[in-house]
């Protein structure tokens, strides 16, 4: 709290002053013969009576106080324009699939950085970087919240590993002219090291609720090589790729995606039955054919899991991400300082107040309270 | 003459002319002697009162005047009226409007006294009793004692009752009709009630007239004050408020009551006197405590 008019408070010294004069008034002096009556007919006075001339007394100080309050104009908030700068961290990596938090990790944490992005403050400025595989600037510092909320809202999990710590670097490299600044993480996992941060300080909201790790495993087969004997007479080149995956914990869902060349051709659920699934999908010669997997409970491969282009078996030279999500307790973004408009005077309301009190006095005095 | 004596004689013509009657029997003239009254050289008459013997009625002059008097004889007992005028400080307050009803009073009553063929003894009383002057027979007596008491001036001492009894019944030789005008306002009611003991021990017969101001018995002035004690020093500031005052009235009146009850277990006549009402009312209210010989 600080004060616009500060020298009011030389109005204070109006309180000794009426104190004074209350003196001088009690000076009047009278002799008495029947002084020792007085003090018997007083003697039987009521507490309340007794402390009355103190209520009033303090009563009409208030008043004073209060006027005096209210010319010292006090703000009760900042003076000046408090802007901060702050970056969101959006993990949307394979791992954010997991359902484990309803209705997935990712789900949740969106929601998150939104409800984050509604509490900043009208001048603050915010960054939003999602990591999925490579973690990338969606949208840069700024102070307008509608490019933010777009893209919060359009982002999706990817199917892609990704390093949170690189992306918490970059934003505090995008933080580096920004004293102050922010880095809000949504991830299922706090990154190990935060010593690295130069000046940004970093809050991290977690979100999964497992005890175990969750299993969320890639397949890959690249690159579905060509067979000329095969291929010859037939026209279409299309093969069929079969993925078979066994499962050793209970996952309720497990969601498989098909991507031939980097691009999602399809998604699909994986129904086991007794531990096993399969999953077919069409491919052409030539593609670079990606299986993704997410399931929300410990989850294996099967050691024979392999991808089947017609009946040439070729084995899976890439596994990518068995076990890149750990299990995990979901944490809820800690509290943290939006920047500040400044505050007006509220010497309105002191003045208010005064005014308030003084008729309540003034009543007390008309109904005999006070004197 | 003194100013006080020229207001004196006004006021025994007053008082002759409103209330003469009732004054006569009690304090003055017939009261029970506890000497010899043996008395039988005429003295003087008076026109006959309401009470009086009727032996005494001068049944010859009657019938040759058509006078109804009674005749006074000399009595072998010096008859003699005390009267104690309170000079402590509280009977100063107010530009001593108590003292100097006091002191017209008792020279009023001196007055009538001398009259009676009485002699008279004024005593100024705080801590103490001293005597104004000395014993007054006849008028010319009479007038040097008023220029006396005229010229007293209030004492800075307290007032104490039992001191000043003790030390006036040391001086007394006979029981004497003894008045007293004094406030009575003492802070320890045990030293008035051991004066009017030791007074009724020494069968005196005592009459208290109690004298205040009508602010001392309805104050009407509230706020804050500062009370500075006359009588006992010491100061005390309050705050005075409407029920304060009520408060303190009812005070006032309990010890009104009280000094009542004092003054009649002592079988003294009292009576309550606000000086600063009128004086006819105020001769009302001694007239009404005369006939009726006690306190009320």
């Amino acid at each position: 709290m600080s004060w616009l008019n500060p020298e009011s408070a030389i109005g204070l010294l109006a309180i000794p002053i009426l104190c004074v004069l209350y003196l001088i008034r009690e000076r009047a002096k009278r002799q008495e013969t029947t002084v020792f009556l007085w003090r018997r007919a007083l003697s039987e006075r009521s507490a309340w009576s007794r402390m009355r001339p103190w209520v009033s007394a303090a009563w009409r100080s208030a008043v004073v106080v209060l006027l005096v309050l209210a010319m010292a104009a006090p703000i009760l908030g900042p003076r000046e324009t408090r802007t901060r700068d702050f970056v969101f961290v959006l993990d949307a990596t394979l791992g954010m699939h997991a359902t484990d938090v309803q209705p997935s990790r990712f789900e949740a944490a969106r929601s998150a950085a939104q409800e984050a992005l509604s509490k900043l403050g009208p001048l603050d400025r915010a960054a939003l970087i999602v990591v999925g595989g490579e973690p990338h600037v969606d949208v840069p510092l700024t102070i307008d919240r509608q490019p933010l909320e777009v893209a919060l809202h359009s982002t999706a999990a990817d199917w892609l590993e990704g390093d949170c710590e690189a992306a918490v670097q970059a934003a505090d490299l995008m933080l580096r002219d920004s004293p102050g600044g922010v880095i809000l993480l949504f991830s299922a996992q706090a990154p190990n090291e935060k010593s690295r941060l130069s000046d940004a300080q970093l809050l991290v909201a977690t979100f999964a609720d497992s005890p175990t790790n969750t299993g969320v495993v890639s397949l890959s087969a690249r690159r579905i090589a060509h067979n000329p004997a095969s291929d010859a007479n037939d026209a279409s080149p299309a093969r069929q790729l079969v993925a078979r995956f066994t499962q050793t914990g209970s996952p309720r869902t497990v969601k498989l995606q098909w991507l031939v060349n980097r691009e999602v051709a399809a998604e699909q659920e994986l129904q086991f039955e007794e531990g096993r699934a399969t999953a077919l999908f069409n491919a052409n010669v030539g593609d670079d054919v990606e299986v993704r997997l997410a399931a929300d409970d410990d989850f294996a491969l099967d050691d024979s899991a392999s991808l089947t282009l017609s009946s040439e078996s070729i084995q899976f030279a890439d596994v990518d991400g068995t076990d890149v999500v750990v299990s995990g307790q979901s944490n809820p973004l800690p509290e943290f300082e939006t920047g500040q408009q400044p505050a007006r005077p509220a010497h309105r309301w002191f003045f208010g107040l005064a005014l308030l009190v003084w008729l309540g006095e003034w009543l007390a005095f008309l109904v005999g309270v006070t004197e | 003459m003194s100013r006080l004596a020229e207001q004196t004689l006004d006021l025994s013509r007053w008082l002759r002319q409103t209330a003469g009657l009732n004054w006569r029997g009690r304090w003055f003239g017939e009261r029970p002697s506890h000497g010899v009254q043996a008395g039988i050289e005429a003295a003087d008459s008076r026109d006959y009162a309401t009470g009086d013997d009727l032996a005494r009625v001068d049944w010859n002059r009657c019938a040759r005047l058509d006078e109804l008097v009674v005749r006074q004889y000399f009595g072998s007992e010096l008859r003699a009226l005390d009267i104690w005028i309170d000079h402590s400080p509280s009977m100063n307050v107010d530009d001593g409007a108590k003292l100097q009803w006091a002191k017209r009073f008792a020279a009023l009553l001196a007055l009538q006294a001398i009259d009676q063929g009485e002699t008279v003894r004024i005593f100024q009383v705080a801590d103490d009793c001293r005597a104004i002057g000395g014993v007054a027979r006849g008028r010319p007596r009479l007038c040097r004692l008023l220029n006396q008491l005229e010229a007293s001036s209030t004492s800075a001492r307290p007032l104490q009752l039992a001191a000043a009894a003790r030390q006036y019944l040391n001086v007394v030789q006979s029981g004497p009709t003894l008045l007293i005008l004094s406030d009575v306002f003492e802070i320890e009611s045990a030293r008035f009630v051991e004066a009017f003991r030791l007074l009724s021990a020494a069968k005196v017969n005592a009459a208290l007239i109690q004298l205040h101001t009508q602010a001392e018995a309805n104050p009407i002035e509230t706020g804050r004050w500062k009370l500075a004690d006359v009588e006992g020093g010491g100061e005390q500031t309050v705050t005075l408020r409407d029920e304060d005052l009520a408060a303190y009235q009812a005070e006032f009146a309990r010890y009104m009551q009280g000094m009542r009850r004092v003054c009649h277990r002592a079988g003294a006549i009292w009576a309550r006197v606000p000086v600063d009402a009128g004086f006819d009312q105020v001769v009302r209210v001694l007239a009404g405590t005369s006939r009726l010989g006690r306190a009320r």
